[in-house]
C-alpha cells in the first residue's frame, strides 16, 4: 500500500467566544492515501468542514480562533506554514470544491477566463496557453462542447454544469489531493449522480487522493473508501466504509444508519436520535453523544479515546461493542 | 386505481401555469405547469416528486391560488376556480401551507405566540384570551410547551421552527396542508421527528397532505399516492408501492436509480445507469413527452401527444413503451394491428 499523502494528527481548532476557548476541531487523527477516498460524515456543527477548512488555513489563524496538532502533506507542516506558501498550495497541490456553485465563482468573468485565471497564477505559463489548459480541463469534465462554453458567464450553466466548472478549475493544476466540501448536496439527484461518477472518475485517473466531506450516508457508501463519523467535533469511529456500515461500532454511527429513511426494501417506522447535536458549549462531559445515547451509563462519564480495534477500525465508544447486546433484534 | 372510500379534499384538473419571461430579448411565456390532474382523498398523502424546474413547487402555490392559474380546483367538492379573491377567503382557511425555511418564514420581531394566533386574528373573531389558549393547544400538538410562545423564534432550532410554522398552519384545523420542501433543511434525525409528526397530525386530526419534496426516500415515506413531475408534467402517478418497487415510466426508473442509498455493497455492484443531459428549456420545450431528449427508449412517437396508459398495480404512466404502439422489442404479433390502428389514430388527431 503507498503511503498517505496526508497526515492529520490530533487536531484542534479552537474559537473564543464569550471570553471562553470552544473546542469546534477536537482531537481528529486521520490519513489519506493516492486514489483513496476519505468521506468525513456528521451532522451539521459536527466539525467535518471546520477540521477541513482548518488544513486549508481558511479557520484557526485570525484572532479568536487558534489551532494546535499536527498535518503533514507531503512530508510539509501544513499548521506551521505561512499563509503565502499556503496559499500557493491552495488550488495547486491541494484543490478545493465546495457546495454552493453559484457563490463560488465570479459572475462577471466568463468561465474559461476564470480557470485559466488560476492556471496562469499557479503554473506561470502564458495567457494562450492558459486557456488551452482551461479549455482542456472543461473536456475533461465532459462540459459539452468546452471551447464555446469557455466564453459564456456563470449563469449562463446549470448547477450541474456549474458544478462541473468548479471541478474543472479544481483539477487544472493537477493537484495531488482534492477536497470535496457537500459537493452535491445544492444539486438535484440526477445531476447528483453524474457529478459523483465524474468525481471518481477523475479520482481514478488523476490518482488523486480525495477528502469527501457530507451529511448523507448514503453518498458515502458510493464514493468514499474509508469513513470517519464525526460527532460534536470528535471522530467517534473511522473505519473501512463496508465493514462501517455493514457492522458498526459505535452506537452513534448505528443510530445515524438506522435513520436514514430507505428507497429500497419495506417501509419500516422512522426512527431518530433524540434531542440535537450539542454546540462546542455545551459538549458533555466524557462521551459527548451521552446524553442521546440510550446504551449510556456511569462509565460514559469518564474521558473517552478512539481506541483502535483492529482492521484499521477505530471506535470512541467506551463501552465497546458491549452495547449491542442491549440492541433489539 | 385505489379504491378511495373516503371524500376527495382537493381535485384539480387541467391545471395550467405560464409566467410572461424575456429570452435574448424576445417576450414568451414559460409554461410552469401543463396540464396537471390530481386529487387527494381524506386523510392521505399525495406526495410530488421532481427535480428542480419540474413545477412541482409552482402547482403548490397555484393550489393555494397564491399565483394565477387556470384550470379548475375543487376543494371538499367545490369549485373554487372560478371564485374572486374574495370569495375564496372563506375557502382559504382549508388549505395551509408549510415552507422549506424555518429560519424566513417566521417573523423575527414577533413571539412565537403572535406568529401562530396570526391566522385567527385574519380569520375569526376570537378574543384574545381565546387565542392564547387555542395557541397553547396548538403548540402542545405539535409537541412544543406553551411558555413558548412567549419566546422569539430565534430562540429555537430549525425543527423547533418547523413544528411553530406546522402548528400556525393547523391553527385554523385545514383539511388540506401543502408541505413544499418543509423537512429538506433539516437534519435526518431532525428531518424524521417532524415527518412524524406530521404522520401523527394526519391522524388526529384527520389532515390530507400535498407532500411536495425532491427527497424520494421521505416522499416513499410518508405518502400513500405518488406523481412524479418533469417540466411541468405528471409522467407518472400511482400508489407509492408500486412507484417505488414496479417504475413504469423510464423517467421514475432512472430517478429512483439516481439516488444513492446507504449500502456500499449495492451502490457498488449496480451498473448505474447515469441520466445525461439537462431539463430542456421551459421556453421551449419538445413537442410530446418533455423527456424525450434524455430518454434510452426515446423513439419517433414520443414527439406525439403523451398517452395516458393504466398501469397494472396502480395508477398512469404517460410513455408510449406502455401502449400497444411501437415497442422497444418484445412484443406479441398480435399486437401489429392494433399498433398501427393506434398510431393512425393518433395522427389524424
Amino acid at each position: 500500500m503507498t503511503d498517505p499523502i496526508l497526515e492529520v494528527e490530533d487536531l484542534r481548532t479552537e474559537i473564543q467566544i464569550d471570553g471562553r476557548w470552544l473546542p469546534v476541531v477536537d482531537g481528529v487523527t486521520y490519513s489519506v492515501r493516492p486514489g483513496e477516498t476519505l468521506g468525513l460524515v456528521g451532522e451539521s456543527g459536527s466539525g467535518k468542514s471546520v477540521s477541513a477548512m482548518t488544513l486549508m488555513g481558511f479557520v484557526g489563524r485570525r484572532r479568536g480562533q487558534r489551532l494546535s496538532g499536527h498535518a503533514s502533506f507531503r512530508g510539509q507542516d501544513l499548521l506551521g506554514m505561512s499563509e503565502r506558501d499556503l496559499g500557493k498550495m491552495r488550488g495547486n497541490d491541494i484543490a478545493m470544491v465546495f457546495q454552493e456553485p453559484m457563490t463560488s465563482l465570479d459572475p462577471s468573468f466568463k468561465v474559461g477566463n476564470q480557470i485559466a485565471e488560476g492556471i496562469r497564477l499557479h503554473q506561470g505559463v502564458s495567457r494562450d496557453e492558459a486557456m488551452r489548459l482551461a479549455i482542456e480541463a472543461m473536456d475533461k469534465v465532459r462540459i459539452p462542447n468546452a471551447k464555446v462554453r469557455a466564453d459564456s458567464y456563470p449563469h449562463e450553466f446549470s448547477g450541474g454544469m456549474r458544478q462541473r466548472v468548479l471541478i474543472a478549475m479544481a483539477i487544472a493544476n493537477n493537484p495531488a489531493l482534492l477536497i470535496a466540501d457537500e459537493p452535491t448536496t445544492a444539486l438535484d439527484v440526477s445531476v447528483q449522480a453524474q457529478i459523483l461518477t465524474l468525481l471518481a472518475e477523475m479520482r481514478d485517473e488523476l490518482g488523486l487522493a480525495m477528502i469527501f466531506i457530507t451529511h448523507n450516508m448514503g453518498v458515502v457508501a458510493d464514493i468514499c473508501d474509508r469513513v470517519a463519523v464525526m460527532y460534536a467535533g470528535q471522530i467517534i469511529e473511522t473505519g473501512e466504509v463496508r465493514e462501517t456500515f455493514a457492522d458498526p461500532q459505535h452506537p452513534y454511527t448505528e443510530r445515524l444508519l438506522a435513520s436514514m429513511p430507505r428507497l429500497r426494501g419495506e417501509r419500516r417506522q422512522l426512527e431518530w436520535i433524540p434531542g440535537t447535536p450539542p454546540g462546542p458549549a455545551g459538549f458533555a462531559e466524557g462521551c459527548r453523544f451521552a446524553p442521546r445515547c440510550t446504551h449510556a451509563r456511569d462509565v460514559c462519564l469518564e474521558p473517552t479515546t478512539l481506541l483502535e480495534i483492529g482492521g484499521g477500525r477505530a471506535n470512541r465508544c467506551t463501552r465497546d461493542v458491549e452495547w449491542k447486546e442491549e440492541v433489539a433484534g | 386505481m385505489s379504491t378511495v372510500t373516503s371524500p376527495t379534499v382537493l381535485e384539480a384538473t387541467g391545471l395550467e401555469v405560464s409566467f410572461p419571461v424575456v429570452r435574448g430579448g424576445h417576450r414568451t411565456t414559460v409554461r410552469a405547469v401543463r396540464g396537471v390532474d390530481l386529487s387527494i382523498a381524506a386523510g392521505e398523502t399525495l406526495g410530488i416528486v421532481g427535480e428542480s424546474g419540474s413545477g412541482k413547487s409552482t402547482l403548490a402555490r397555484a393550489v393555494m391560488r397564491l399565483i394565477p392559474a387556470e384550470g379548475a380546483v375543487e376543494l371538499l367538492g367545490t369549485d373554487v376556480s372560478g371564485l374572486s379573491e374574495r370569495e375564496f377567503r372563506a375557502h382559504r382557511r382549508k388549505v395551509q401551507m408549510v415552507f422549506q425555511d424555518p429560519y424566513s418564514s417566521l417573523n423575527p420581531s414577533l413571539t412565537v405566540g403572535q406568529s401562530v394566533a396570526e391566522p385567527l386574528k385574519v380569520h375569526t373573531k376570537m378574543s384574545g384570551p381565546e387565542r392564547r389558549s387555542r395557541v397553547e393547544e396548538v403548540l402542545d400538538l405539535v409537541g412544543l410547551r406553551a411558555e413558548f410562545a412567549d419566546r422569539y423564534p430565534d430562540e429555537f432550532s430549525g425543527g423547533q421552527r418547523q413544528r411553530i410554522a406546522i402548528a400556525r398552519a393547523i391553527i385554523l384545523e385545514p383539511e388540506i396542508l401543502i408541505c413544499d420542501e418543509a423537512v429538506s433543511a433539516l437534519d435526518v434525525s431532525t428531518q424524521n421527528q417532524v415527518l412524524s409528526l406530521l404522520e401523527s397530525l394526519r391522524e388526529r386530526l384527520g389532515l390530507s397532505y400535498l407532500f411536495i419534496s425532491h427527497d424520494l426516500a421521505v416522499v416513499r415515506h410518508i405518502s400513500d399516492h405518488v406523481a412524479v413531475m418533469y417540466l411541468g408534467e405528471v409522467l407518472e402517478q400511482g400508489p407509492v408501492d408500486r412507484i417505488f418497487e414496479r417504475p413504469a415510466h423510464p423517467y421514475t426508473q432512472v430517478l429512483l436509480e439516481a439516488v444513492p442509498e446507504p449500502e456500499p455493497e449495492l451502490q457498488r455492484s449496480t451498473t448505474k445507469r447515469v441520466l445525461e443531459g439537462e431539463i430542456p428549456d421551459p421556453t421551449n420545450p419538445p413537442p410530446g413527452c418533455p423527456f424525450q431528449s434524455r430518454c434510452p427508449f426515446a423513439m419517433d412517437v414520443c414527439s406525439e401527444p403523451m398517452p395516458v396508459v393504466e398501469i397494472e398495480g396502480g395508477g398512469i404512466s404517460r410513455c408510449h413503451l406502455h401502449t400497444s404502439g411501437p415497442r422497444l422489442g418484445g412484443a406479441p404479433l398480435a399486437s401489429l394491428d392494433d399498433a398501427v390502428a393506434t398510431q393512425e389514430q393518433q395522427e389524424t388527431r
